[in-house]
């Protein structure tokens, strides 16, 4: 337990010192973990129980990071990667669960023995992925903010520190980003 | 569209963000005819952002599926603001909504305030508003509530991180108690003067105090919520024409609608002293127009209207402060506090009339009072006949109860035993009265019943014994038990393991008898929830129930605990549990069909076995455990809500209270009761321990009986540890005799050889208490002559033995190759154990069929889908089948003699009892045997009776009849069997050939019968020691 905090903090520090490989050891570590702690939280929870994704890269973070030793940009990094992480985790799950649903050909592999999400969240998730692969399209930057927000649950302060822009910027970035989604969740999206 | 044109779209929306309305308005008129494709946009755009902005909660929660704990208001429940993660909603009220929430950045919960958004406050107003919110988030003092931090969420939200306090408002107590005690609310008045003091020498008003506005924490510290943001409601009310909140602690000058100083805070204290005197507001009626009228046109009606003992300094004191002109009142706060300490001084002892009356009486003390008689004057005889008229009757639950308290004034005594008391003054003031002036005693009498019924502020410090009525008694557990009594928050309530079918019994302490919770059969372990009014135990070793005090059916929070006992309730809603034999501490939310999950991690490294015996800090970001270490003694140790991270905070102890004077309170190995100071904030030992009391009792589970309440009754029993068990013989008539009173120690599960000449049972090493024992070891005994030899040899956990029906061999349940395992090995201990079943789910409580074709053994309760009966023909089958595998839990088959019924205990019907199924097509038939309750079943030897526990502790027999067909027949009590080892999960009892004489397990005799201490207001003396 002491090994894995001081490594992951230890990494942390290395890549928001500008160390990519650290990022790439963080990875797994944080996959692993995030993993495990939805295990925990699902298992043998009511079947419409869904994940609080929020609560989860947090407590990923309460895990395996040192958090006194640590400052905002290195919390910033650790969450950003984290909610990446957590949405890819999430949406392959609801993306398998939909096919499998549909009857596809893609088998429901690597499902757990429980599932993530409710039914009626598969949708919302396999859309909302979509939504920001469309933004990271136009703009990664709000991509990323609305990543942060919605599988990471970070503060705006967080999300500006680990996209490297001021608090007014993405401020302004999330206020258009959130009426940009809205109109594409709606269905009406913008020509 | 591509990114550049999303670039410019986006330049366009920052820009018309920025603009108001009609601005707005303009830009797009022109745009519409300038760039038409981009106007359609940025109108579409400006649309969902209106719609997001005004429901912003409700778009980003959308993708944060929320738990549905409490009812949140703001919808905000597990979003982050700012550095605070929401948890759950406290409330919410005129003001705001309050939620509990972690600062990640200091790592501690605070409460975090959200201003309401109708408050629509503009950019000055909030100005202002976060000024003043500053000025009184600057004020550090004990008796104001701590603000953290003011600020501002990206949304725009007001918000306020205040500290988290554990504790009732005085609102919260004047609607459960009624009004209090003269001493208590001068004492909480004083406080809350105190306060005030110290926020207006920093020019700030409160505005809004009332009962709703004033926490009472557990260690008597009162603290004033919500300063300085009045001030924003009343602007916005100003703006809008809107009244929030009540207008009953308005003094006069707020009514008009005037500028208000301090001396609006003193007219509403006095409204509150009142209140607590007097359990009325003095300027009622049913509408805010009527009590505005009232409070600017009305005179109180004196105190003394609607309570006897008001002295005329402390009539004169409220009403002063509830003077209509604020310049007749106090000259602020410093004034009034010398004002409190005078009356406070007045009103030590006895209060009003009586006063007088006993200044008179006692001067003549050396003379009989009998012939003094005469000698009371007029005008205080007046007096007396006045204040019996305002003896208020609703002080006592009934009319009946008041008249016995006349007719028995030796009542409080009576009930618990009491010795102390009879050094009280009062009590002997009361002595002199009762020969003479009848009147005064019957008040005398009163006001000590009132003390009795209402504990708090009493300052004496009383031990007694606590006396039991014989059917009422508390169980004496034979072996592992897992608590069996609990002490409400207030003190005001007793919860025990007791009476003839083992049921919780709940006490209250102003009667001589228990209540018995329907359906609590065999429970263990009681604890309350904080409110006090619900009490949680554990029945069956595997079900977690709750029963509220007020009646009701039981909640069953889950049937399938992973947790043994020894249980706390949290503030958090969640129960916090002993996890099962090697495991840490278990989780469990506090409501129907929750699901137990881990909470803390054992350190391996340290060697740690179990956490155990836990118990949530008041303050609720700790949980005091014991922890039990391999091959050293227990510690005790706290563990860390938020990161769930331990560490152990003193050694050698086996079980920790808290005490809210901010100690432990310890018991030892070598079972010393100690005290020693402790920050429940640091979670740090800060001071040097003390002992208190030597010879507490200690269970053989470790666990004592302990208990404080919050304010200030201690519990605890002293008497030697029940330790040593021994194997006898016991006749159906309930004669026993020991087989060998040299062999003691911890026995379990005894089997008989088919010849009944030798003993197979499981036997502890010899351990003390405070360690807990890895390794058990299956022992035989030849019974007619000589030697025991040890089985087993291998340190490991040993237990449940059979025989083999040829009598040569003993099969038992073993870890010896890591799993629980069934292994056989030859009884004289010639050859190597051979490994007869591994299921990954454990193998315990084998029996062979009397054929020896088929081993049956029930798995481990513990595993998901386990609790279940199997079987397997060994040299024949390679996987066992399972036989009786429901989502119950299934525990100690045994098979009949003649080989075809299986009988084993179930819980299917929401308690255990004994069913027998035919063997081995299990799915053919069922009988229930026992219908009220029944453990471990034996066959007899003729096949002709059944054997079981009744929830009594009895030993039955039924009669039963195997052919052609399966009948049950009479069934008769034997024995009372309570005093033998019983466990639900495999007999502990073996019959012997014949049938007339069965191999039990007992208690040795000898030791002292343990007492039940109680220690009333022993704060008092904890703080006469500090004062040392």
């Amino acid at each position: 337990m002491a090994s894995a905090l001081s490594e992951v903090t230890g990494l942390l520090r290395r890549w928001s010192a500008g160390d990519e490989s650290a990022r790439d050891r963080l990875i797994p570590l944080v996959y692993d973990r995030l993993r495990e702690l939805a295990h925990r939280r699902l298992g043998g929870a009511p079947v419409e129980s869904s994940l609080n994704t929020t609560e989860l890269v947090h407590e990923a973070y309460i895990r395996l990071v040192d958090a006194p030793r640590v400052d905002l940009p290195d919390r910033a990094h650790f969450l950003a990667l984290a909610s990446e992480i957590m949405r890819n985790l999430l949406v392959d799950r609801a993306r398998a669960r939909l096919a499998a649903k549909r009857g596809g050909g893609m088998r429901p592999l690597d499902l757990d023995e429980f599932d993530w999400l409710s039914d009626e969240n598969l949708e919302i998730v396999a859309e909302l992925d979509d939504a920001l692969k469309r933004l990271d399209g136009l703009s990664p930057r709000q991509g990323q903010l609305l990543q942060h927000r919605y599988f990471g649950g970070l503060t705006l302060e967080e999300s500006a520190t680990a996209i490297g822009v001021s608090l007014a910027t993405a401020k302004r970035d999330l206020r258009s980003a959130r009426a940009w989604l809205a109109l594409e969740l709606k269905g009406k999206p913008l020509a | 569209m591509n990114a550049q044109r999303w670039e410019e779209i986006q330049a366009s929306f920052d820009e018309l963000v920025q603009l108001d309305a009609t601005e707005r308005a303009g830009h797009l008129a022109t745009l519409a005819i300038r760039d038409p494709e981009l106007h359609r946009a940025l109108e579409s755009l400006l649309e969902a952002d209106a719609a997001a902005s005004a429901q912003l909660v409700p778009i980003d929660a959308a993708f944060l599926p929320q738990s549905d704990r409490q009812p949140d208001p703001l919808g905000l429940t597990g979003r982050t603001i700012s550095h605070f993660d929401l948890r759950e909603a406290l409330g919410a009220g005129g003001m705001g909504v309050v939620y509990r929430a972690d600062d990640t950045r200091l790592g501690r919960v605070v409460a975090l305030k959200f201003l309401l958004p109708h408050y629509n406050l503009d950019a000055s107003a909030k100005a202002r508003f976060l000024r003043e919110a500053h000025a009184a988030a600057a004020l550090d003092h004990p008796n104001l509530c701590t603000v953290h931090e003011v600020g501002t969420s990206d949304e725009g939200w007001l918000f306020l991180a205040m500290a988290l306090y554990q504790g009732e408002t005085l609102r919260a107590r004047l609607t459960r108690d009624g009004p209090i005690l003269v001493r208590e609310a001068l004492e909480i008045a004083r406080q809350i003067t105190e306060g005030l003091k110290a926020a207006h020498a920093a020019g700030i008003v409160h505005r809004d105090l009332k009962p709703g506005n004033v926490m009472l924490l557990p260690d008597g510290t009162v603290r004033i919520l919500d300063f300085g943001l009045a001030k924003a409601r009343d602007q916005s009310r100003s703006e809008a024409g809107v009244r929030f909140g009540t207008v009953s602690y308005m003094a006069p000058e707020q009514v008009r609608g005037e500028n208000v100083d301090g001396r609006a805070d003193l007219w509403a204290l006095g409204i509150v002293l009142y209140e607590m005197l007097t359990g009325r507001k003095p300027f009622g009626g049913d509408e805010e127009v009527a009590i505005a009228h009232a409070i600017l046109h009305d005179e109180p009606e004196l105190l003394s209207t609607h309570r006897g003992g008001v002295s005329a300094a402390l009539e004169g004191l409220v009403l002063r402060l509830l003077q209509k002109d604020p310049a007749k009142r106090h000259d602020g706060a410093a004034e009034l506090l010398r004002d409190l300490a005078r009356t406070r001084t007045l009103t030590d002892g006895i209060t009003g009339p009586l006063q007088a009356v006993l200044a008179t009486v006692m001067a003549d003390e050396p003379r009989p009072f009998t012939t003094q008689r005469r000698h009371v004057p007029p005008n205080v005889a007046a007096a007396v006949s006045h204040a019996l008229e305002k003896v208020p009757a609703d002080r006592f639950t009934s009319a009946h109860e008041f008249a016995e308290v006349l007719n028995n004034p030796a009542f409080t005594l009576s009930s618990t035993s009491a010795t102390a008391v009879s050094q009280d003054r009062s009590t002997r003031r009361l002595r002199q009265m009762l020969y003479g002036a009848t009147a005064l005693a019957i008040l005398l009498t009163a006001t000590l019943v009132w003390d009795w019924m209402h504990p708090a502020p009493a300052k004496q410090v009383v031990r007694y014994t606590l006396v039991f009525d014989p059917a009422e008694a508390m169980i004496q557990p034979v072996g592992y038990f897992w608590g069996r009594l609990a002490l409400s928050p207030d003190g005001s309530r007793l919860a025990y393991v007791g009476g003839p079918r083992a049921q919780i019994l709940v006490r209250q302490r102003n009667q001589l008898h228990a209540t018995a919770i329907p359906g609590s059969e065999g429970a263990e372990s009681p604890f309350f929830s904080p409110d006090g009014q619900h009490v949680g135990f554990v029945t069956g070793g595997n079900k977690l129930q709750i029963a509220s005090l007020s009646g009701g059916s039981l909640i069953t929070v889950t049937d399938s605990l992973i947790g043994e006992a020894g249980a706390s309730w949290g503030r958090d809603g969640y129960i916090y549990l002993d996890g099962r034999d090697k495991e840490p501490l278990i989780r469990v939310e506090a409501k129907a069909g929750a699901v137990p999950k881990r909470f803390t991690a054992l350190d391996t490294a340290l060697k740690e076995l179990d956490h155990s015996w836990p118990e949530v800090l008041p303050n609720g970001k700790g949980i005091l455990i014991a922890v039990g270490v391999r091959d050293a003694a227990r510690s005790i140790g706290v563990v860390d809500i938020s990161s769930r991270k331990h560490r152990v905070i003193v050694n050698n102890a086996v079980y920790a209270r808290y005490v809210p004077t901010g100690h432990l309170l310890y018991v030892t190995t070598d079972r010393t009761l100690m005290l020693v100071p402790f920050d429940q904030n640091t979670m740090k030992v800060t001071g040097e321990p003390t002992a208190l009391v030597e010879g507490i009792r200690l269970a053989p589970s470790s666990t004592v009986d302990l208990a404080v309440s919050d304010n200030g009754t201690l519990l605890y029993t002293r008497g030697l540890a029940p330790g040593k068990l021994e194997l006898v013989w016991v006749t159906r008539d309930g004669k026993a005799q020991p087989v060998d009173s040299d062999w003691q120690g911890t026995f379990g599960e005894p089997s008989l050889a088919p010849d009944g000449r030798r003993l197979a049972v499981s036997l502890l090493p010899n351990v003390s208490y405070d360690a807990i024992a890895q390794t058990s070891d299956i022992w035989i005994k030849q019974l007619d002559r000589g030697p025991s030899i040890k089985l087993t040899l291998e340190e490991k956990s040993d237990h449940y033995s059979a025989w083999t029906p040829d009598g040569r061999s003993v099969t038992f349940s073993s870890n010896a190759a890591g799993s629980f395992d069934l292994w056989t090995k030859r009884a004289d201990g010639s050859t190597q154990a051979v490994l007869q079943v591994h299921d990954k789910r454990g193998a315990f409580s084998p029996r062979w069929s009397p054929d020896g074709k088929w081993l049956v053994f029930r798995t481990d309760r513990y595993q998901p889908g386990a609790g279940d009966i199997l079987g397997i023909r060994p040299g024949i089958d390679t996987v066992a089948a399972p036989l009786v595998a429901t989502k119950f839990t299934e525990n100690a088959p045994a098979i009949s003699p003649d080989g075809r019924w299986l009988a084993y205990s179930s819980n299917e019907s929401g308690q255990i009892d004994v069913y027998v199924v035919p063997f081995p097509k299990t799915a053919a038939a069922k009988w229930a045997v026992s219908t009220g309750g029944g453990t471990e079943p034996l066959w007899s030897h003729s096949g002709k009776e059944l054997f079981y526990r009744d929830v009594a502790g009895n030993l039955v027999a039924v009669e039963v009849q195997s052919t052609p067909t399966f009948t049950l027949g009479r069934s008769t009590v034997l024995f009372p069997a309570g005093a033998y080892l019983s466990f639900a999960r495999g007999a502990q009892y073996a019959v012997a050939p014949g049938d007339r004489r069965f191999l039990m397990i007992r208690q040795v005799a000898g030791g002292t019968p343990d007492e039940l201490i109680v220690v009333d207001n022993w704060f008092e003396e904890l703080k006469a020691k500090q004062r040392k």
